[in-house]
Parts: C-alpha cells; sequence; structure tokens
C-alpha cells in the first residue's frame, strides 16, 4: 500500500474507516440526484483530473452505474478558484460537483486566504498520482542519493524543473532538501506547465525534472532519461517499474504524490452524499476502471465514508507543513 | 521512401468512408468553433472527446485533431468581417482584416486567409511527415535564453506598429506589459497587483481585452459616427487575388510559416504568440510597411499562415516526445490516454497506423477546408450587407458571449466591456492600439523566459552569448535595432555632405 501523507498510519486508518463505513453507509437510506450532474473541473482540458473525470464519467455512464447524464465542465482560473468558487456557491445543489486536486488544497493556502477544501462535502478520493524523479540519461549521479551530494559539494547548481512555483515538483524538491539536510541547496525551475519543464530537461538544460510514471516510462525507454528515484513507499511490482530504488532506500525520507477526487457542494444532503459513497465504491470495482488506473500507473487508493474527512485535513496538514517548508507560506 | 509509403498507408487509412467522415466532421467542428468567439479549438475537442471513447483510436485523432486546425482557419471569418477574433490568433485577422473588409475588399481579405492557411497547414504536414524526429532534437536547443530574445524581437515591432507617434506606440507598448504584470508572478508563485480579486489571479485574459479594444471600441466609434455607413457588398470575383496580390503576400506567407512552425514547436508559445510575432516580424520585411494598421493583407497571409504552422509545430512534439506543445495538443494526448495509448518517444514506430493516418488526415482535412472557404467567402461576406445599425447590436451581443464563454464567468465580460472604454479613448486620442495587445501576448514569455534564463546561468548574463543558437539571434536582434539607426545616420550624412 502506498502511503501518501507524511504522517504516518493516517492513510491506512481512513481506508480503515473508510472500507468499515460502506457497509453501514448502503443499509442508510440514499438518495440519486435528479437531472443531469456537472462536475466542473478547474483546468483546461486535458489536465489530470479532466482526464480522470472523463474517463470516470463514462465508465459510470457506459455500465449504468449512473443513469444521470455526466458532463464535464473545464472551468480554468486562478489556481482553480473559479471552479471552486462556482461550487461553493450553490449550497446544497445536487447537480453540481468538483473535481478534488491539489490546488483546491494550494492555492488558498499560497494566496493566504482561508482554507476551502473543508467547505465542500467530500465525497471521495479515489486516485492518485505516482512520482518518479528523472536525471539525464550521462549525469554522474546515478541515484537521487549521489545527486544530493552533488548537491552538497556544489550548493545552488543542481537543478530542477518542473511546472508552476509552490506546485507538486517544488514541493518535491523541497522535501529532498529537508531529508538531505540544511546544508543541501538545490535550483527550481519553474514552467507555464508540466510539459514545457519537461522540455526544458530533455533539452539538457536541467539535472532533474519530478514526473508522474506515465510521463517517465517512455522517456526511460527511449533513453532521454535516467530514474533515479520513486517517490513511493516501496518499489512497485510491474517490470519496468520494479529496478528503480524508492527514496526511502537511498536514504532520503521522501514520499509524496497527488491526489483526486469528488467534492460535493457545502451542505449536501447526507443521503445524496452517501449514494455518491457507493458510487465511488462500485466505480472502483469496476475492470475498466482497474485496467484505466494500472495502465496509467496511478494509485487506486479509495477514501469514503466517515474516515474521509479527516483524511481530507491530513492531506491538508501535509501540503500545509510542505508549502512551509519550501516558504511558499508563512 | 519509407515514409512515403507510410503515408500511402495512412491515405488508405483516411481515403474510406469512416476515414473521411471523421476528417471532414472534425474540421467542419473546428471551422465552426473557431469562427465563434470564446469558443476555442479546445473546447470544441473537450466537448467530443466522450464522443471518441468508443471510436478507432485513428479515427478519433483524425476527428479531435481537425478540429485543432480547422479552427485555425474559422477564427479569420469573423475576425475579418465583423471584427470580432473567433480565437486569440485571429486577433492580428481582426485588425488587418476588418480594415479590408471595410474598404470593401473582404473577399480578398478571406481568400489570402483561406489561401495561406492551406498553404501553410499543407507545408507543415509535409514537414511534419518527413522531418519530425530532426527537427524535434533542434527545438530542444531552444529554450529560455531563445525564448527571451525571439520574444524581444516580437515586442520591438511594437514601436513601429502605432500609425503615427513612435512615443505613443511604446507608452501603448508599456501600458500592455503593465496589464500583464496582473495575476500570478510566474516564477515567485506570489500574486501581483490583484486588488484581493480572484478573478484577476491569472491575470487579465488575452481575448476578452482584444474584443474590447478593437471590437467594442470601434462600434462605440461607428454609432457616435452615425448611419453614414455604408452596407458593404462583395461579389465572388472579388474574392480573385491578381497575380501581384498573390507574389505580394507569397513571402509573407513563408516568413510566416517558418515563425509559426518553429513556435510551435516551443511548448507555452502557441498560436497566439505565433500569430504576433510574424506579425513583428513582417512589419520589419514587408514592402509596404506603412499599411500596417490600415488593413495590410500581406499581414492576414503572414499571421494565417503562422497560426496554422503553428498548429502542426506543435504536432512535432507531441508525436515525437509525447510532450504537448499547446492546449490543443494537450486534449489529444488525453485522448490517446483515454484509449488506452500511451504517448511517447516510441509513439510513432509503437503507432505508426495511427501517425500516419492522423499525418494523412492533415493533407485531406487542408484540402477540404480550403473548398470549404474560398468559394463560400462571398457568402460570409454578405453578411456586411445588413446595414450597420442593424448589424453592429448583433456584434456587441457576439462579442460579449464570447467573452464570456472564455471562463464561463461575467467578470471577464466585464473586463471586455471596460476595455471597450479604454479602446474608444484610446481611439479618441489617437493611441495606437495594436502596441498594446502585442505586449500583452508577449509579456507573458518575455518575463518567464527571462527570468528562468537567469535562473538556469544563476543570475549571470552571459548564458545569452554561450548557446549557440542564442548568440545568433541575439547578432539578429542587433541587426535589427540597430540598422534603421545606421540608415538615419547615413542618409543625414550623406545630406550633409550634399
Amino acid at each position: 500500500m502506498i502511503d501518501f501523507t507524511n504522517v504516518p498510519g493516517v492513510s491506512r486508518i481512513a481506508l480503515a474507516a473508510g472500507l468499515a463505513l460502506i457497509a453501514p453507509a448502503m443499509a442508510h437510506a440514499e438518495r440519486a440526484p435528479e437531472g443531469p450532474i456537472e462536475i466542473s473541473v478547474g483546468c483546461s482540458a486535458g489536465c489530470t483530473p479532466d482526464v480522470l473525470m472523463r474517463r470516470a464519467a463514462s465508465i459510470w455512464n457506459d455500465t449504468g452505474i449512473i443513469d444521470n447524464p455526466i458532463v464535464i465542465v473545464n472551468r480554468e482560473g486562478g489556481g482553480m478558484t473559479a471552479a471552486m468558487n462556482y461550487v461553493l456557491s450553490r449550497p446544497g445543489d445536487e447537480n453540481n460537483l468538483m473535481a478534488l486536486a491539489e490546488p483546491v488544497f494550494s492555492t488558498p493556502l499560497v494566496q493566504g486566504t482561508d482554507p476551502l477544501y473543508d467547505d465542500f462535502t467530500p465525497l471521495g478520493v479515489f486516485v492518485q498520482t505516482q512520482l518518479i524523479v528523472l536525471a539525464q540519461p550521462d549525469h554522474e549521479a546515478t541515484n537521487l542519493a549521489e545527486m544530493v551530494e552533488i548537491a552538497r559539494a556544489n550548493p545552488q547548481q543542481v537543478m530542477m524543473a518542473g511546472s508552476s512555483a509552490g506546485g507538486t515538483d517544488e514541493q518535491v524538491m523541497g522535501l529532498i532538501e529537508q531529508a538531505a539536510g540544511d546544508d543541501v541547496q538545490m535550483t527550481f525551475i519553474p514552467h507555464s506547465g508540466g510539459g514545457a519543464a519537461q522540455t526544458t530537461f530533455l533539452g539538457g538544460n536541467t539535472d532533474m525534472v519530478t514526473v508522474t510514471i506515465d510521463e517517465a516510462l517512455p522517456h526511460i525507454e527511449a533513453g532521454n532519461a535516467r530514474p533515479i528515484a520513486i517517490l513511493t513507499n516501496e518499489r512497485l511490482s510491474d517490470e519496468a517499474l520494479a529496478d528503480i530504488p524508492t527514496a526511502i532506500e537511498q536514504g532520503l525520507d521522501v514520499t509524496w504524490g497527488q491526489v483526486f477526487g469528488l467534492l460535493g457542494t457545502p451542505e449536501l444532503d447526507p443521503e445524496v452524499r452517501d449514494w455518491w459513497t457507493a458510487r465511488i465504491v462500485e466505480l472502483t470495482e469496476t475492470e475498466e476502471w482497474q485496467a484505466f488506473i494500472s495502465g496509467n500507473f496511478l494509485g487506486g487508493e479509495v477514501y469514503v465514508g466517515e474516515g474521509l474527512p479527516d483524511a481530507m485535513t491530513g492531506f491538508h496538514e501535509d501540503r500545509v507543513a510542505v508549502l512551509r517548508l519550501i516558504g511558499a507560506i508563512e | 521512401m519509407e515514409t512515403l509509403s507510410l503515408i500511402g498507408m495512412g491515405f488508405g487509412m483516411v481515403l474510406t468512408v469512416p476515414g473521411l467522415t471523421a476528417v471532414v466532421t472534425g474540421v467542419l467542428i473546428g471551422q465552426i468553433v473557431g469562427a465563434l468567439p470564446g469558443i476555442g479549438p479546445s473546447t470544441g475537442m473537450a466537448l467530443l472527446l466522450p464522443v471518441t471513447f468508443g471510436m478507432d483510436p485513428a479515427l478519433a485523432i483524425m476527428m479531435l485533431s481537425g478540429i485543432l486546425y480547422g479552427a485555425m482557419y474559422g477564427g479569420s471569418i469573423t475576425a475579418i468581417l465583423i471584427n470580432v477574433p473567433g480565437d486569440d490568433s485571429s486577433v492580428v485577422c481582426a485588425i488587418e482584416g476588418n480594415k479590408l473588409a471595410r474598404k470593401g475588399k473582404a473577399g480578398h481579405a478571406l481568400a489570402v486567409a483561406a489561401l495561406s492557411s492551406f498553404a501553410a497547414g499543407v507545408t507543415g504536414t509535409i514537414v511534419l511527415a518527413f522531418a519530425a524526429v530532426a527537427l524535434s532534437a533542434v527545438a530542444l536547443r531552444f529554450n529560455a535564453p531563445e525564448f527571451f530574445l525571439l520574444a524581444l524581437l516580437g515586442i520591438s515591432a511594437s514601436a513601429s506598429l502605432g500609425t503615427g507617434s513612435v512615443v505613443k506606440a511604446l507608452l501603448m507598448g508599456l501600458f500592455g506589459l503593465l496589464i500583464a504584470m496582473v495575476g500570478i508572478d510566474p516564477i515567485a508563485g506570489t500574486t501581483r497587483l490583484t486588488f484581493g480579486f480572484s478573478q484577476l489571479l491569472d491575470g487579465f485574459d488575452f481575448l476578452p481585452v482584444a474584443i474590447g479594444v478593437f471590437g467594442i471600441a470601434e462600434i462605440l466609434v461607428s454609432l457616435e459616427r452615425g448611419g453614414t455607413m455604408q452596407p458593404i457588398v462583395t461579389r465572388f470575383r472579388d474574392t480573385f487575388l491578381s497575380a501581384k496580390d498573390v507574389a505580394f503576400c507569397a513571402m509573407a506567407a513563408v516568413r510566416g510559416f517558418i515563425v509559426g512552425f518553429c513556435m510551435g514547436m516551443m511548448p507555452g508559445a502557441g498560436s497566439t504568440v505565433s500569430s504576433f510575432l510574424a506579425y513583428g516580424v513582417e512589419r520589419k520585411f514587408s514592402r509596404r510597411p506603412e499599411q500596417f494598421g490600415h488593413g495590410a493583407l500581406d499581414a492576414i497571409a503572414t499571421t494565417e499562415a503562422a497560426n496554422n504552422a503553428s498548429v502542426t509545430g506543435a504536432m512535432t512534439p507531441m508525436l515525437t516526445l509525447g510532450i504537448p506543445g499547446s492546449t490543443g495538443t494537450a486534449v489529444l494526448l488525453a485522448a490517446l490516454i483515454l484509449q488506452g495509448i500511451r504517448p511517447g518517444p516510441t509513439l510513432m514506430t509503437d503507432q505508426p497506423v495511427l501517425v500516419w493516418s492522423l499525418i494523412a488526415s492533415m493533407f485531406v482535412g487542408n484540402v477540404v477546408l480550403l473548398i470549404l472557404n474560398l468559394p463560400m467567402a462571398p457568402i460570409f461576406a454578405s453578411i456586411l450587407r445588413i446595414p450597420y445599425a442593424y448589424l453592429a447590436p448583433g456584434i456587441v451581443l457576439f462579442s460579449l458571449i464570447g467573452a464570456y464563454a472564455v471562463t464561463l464567468s461575467f467578470f471577464t465580460m466585464g473586463v471586455a466591456i471596460a476595455f471597450g472604454l479604454i479602446g474608444y479613448f484610446m481611439i479618441k486620442a489617437d493611441l495606437p492600439r495594436a502596441p498594446l495587445v502585442l505586449a500583452l501576448v508577449l509579456a507573458p514569455l518575455l518575463e518567464e523566459s527571462l527570468r528562468q534564463s537567469l535562473l538556469l546561468s544563476l543570475g549571470s548574463p552571459l548564458i545569452f552569448v554561450q548557446r549557440p543558437f542564442s548568440l545568433a539571434l541575439l547578432v539578429v536582434l542587433l541587426l535589427v535595432f540597430l540598422m534603421p539607426l545606421v540608415m538615419s545616420l547615413r542618409s543625414r550624412w550623406k545630406a550633409r555632405s550634399t
């Protein structure tokens, strides 16, 4: 099992609580919302939460788990605040949902406003991305531990390309620096998006880049990059990934990933919430969904039910700690 | 030879009933979403994504990419006819094309737009088919320092884009840069000049600003003039270009193609930056630079070639590296992922049928679009027969709906109206509006790449001379800056010596 939180045990507790709750939740009165369901995604078409929600929606509708037509609407802008404000301004609305992604936690933190994640009615967290640190194929460092030593000897000269400032990639670099000790300082080069960051890396301009596994594999296979650490608790069993050491094995206590899920409007009827709990569980049990998750090397851990609010708080607190670490918040 | 047989295989896939249906459907939808302001190609593609789930992956990708390049054709129609750019990349087309339409040359403008779009689309596809792998290796050598110098080259054109005073043009360029500062700092991640409005976190969206300062502002001015404007009639024979026009525009289209294709290959630049950069470059090379801002036919040729070339350019990193260079290609990649195909450097060898049918479909799609656009130009242009007093409210409505559609919020509608008033006062004060939007478009690239360059070099400006491509661009830039200076000094010296 992959632990995505930095607080030991939190995910396991949440999962246990979640699973324990599925049975009673089903026994509760469940009520399906009427009419079409609109899921607001806070980024442009083709971004990760967009792809995840479109896949989930198609499985829900195609397999007949959900009869209501599901529409994905991209409400981009302001680090997902446009989408969040849209959904938060409709308390009790049963037809509007929001795709949960990292900015739901991080944007209010970085903007110095009150957290927004707890204003929603959480419905479920059911996808995680798993991350790999890639280095240049001919780099003298063959693993993350060696890279960190080079950084120790050459302050700020080891560079990592990544997407937006304060985002997951910069958080990873901050965690690596913290795990390596105070005297290790690297340079982060922010970009407008993940594609731009990968291009900078592939052009040989930086030592490292952090990417998700599905993004990393083609570059590893083509010999354009060398994987130096996987940021999961344990090595993955897949043939192509089994040889990649975890950061933990290399003496750097870094595990990190992004979480995705679904959020309901504030004050959502508990009966509708419970209905979603059951539908999310049904989704994650379908063959189609499991094939999608494993095919794209995603984490498919499910957090639903009574343990979910605590898990959300755990995710939030982890992000507060990391953002404070990298100086994005005070 | 191998490439030719692969293309042959691709055509075998496209020239079937399902293949042609997919391509024609794609380009038709592209044409429509392109013409509708605010609904860009990526929105159109996202809407059709669910439809593609059950389809053959090659057909799905042929249809979706048809929307992407079809939109580049569609955008110019509304831009030229009613001065409302259908999408970001046709703003230049609105600046110049609508001036031509007002002079009764809408047919010419539409024909030049369609022909240069077609030429760039087909040439780009040929380049993509034969040189994608080699080009993407070269493109990777371009990074922040080179982007910065390219953006600087483009923004330097703002001084000359005014129709009168250079000082006024520079001032408006600075105003554009100032507006571009609003939002989240791209490097530090902190907010700037948002005054607590969360709607301003992403800064001013470019399209509503352009809709305001061009579309709405000009309607305000013309309504003030009253009913003096005559309906404009465009006949079929007006779309025929003279050999002189074609020769005049050909080189502009070639330059636009080169700029567009190169910028398309760079992530983050996209078709809008390409079209403006090409406009700026053309202003330096044009034989009739004085027409810029008053309806320059070669400006339309260059900018339409540039935005179409940038779409095929963006396919290069997508097919050879699996990296999205634009939001449009990001949707294409998402479609592949949803089909269970992992894009990456091995895509061309792992999925030859898919890649080569896509390339073949782009030839077919561009032909369909040309057939659709060239003979239809007078029909589209007949909208101008409607008396302006009736047309104007429709244009305003269309503009505002477009501004709303950009973010699905009323705030951007307000932005368009506010910039409509700003644009009105700019016209009244004889302040040029093109430098403002040029600066607004190029500022993010300019700022981000400069700061990335200096991060990469740990603060040393020497990074601009240490990299071969960067050094070459720097020399070009110096020549562009110094040439007019040397020329004027020489003519002054000559004048004195005689």
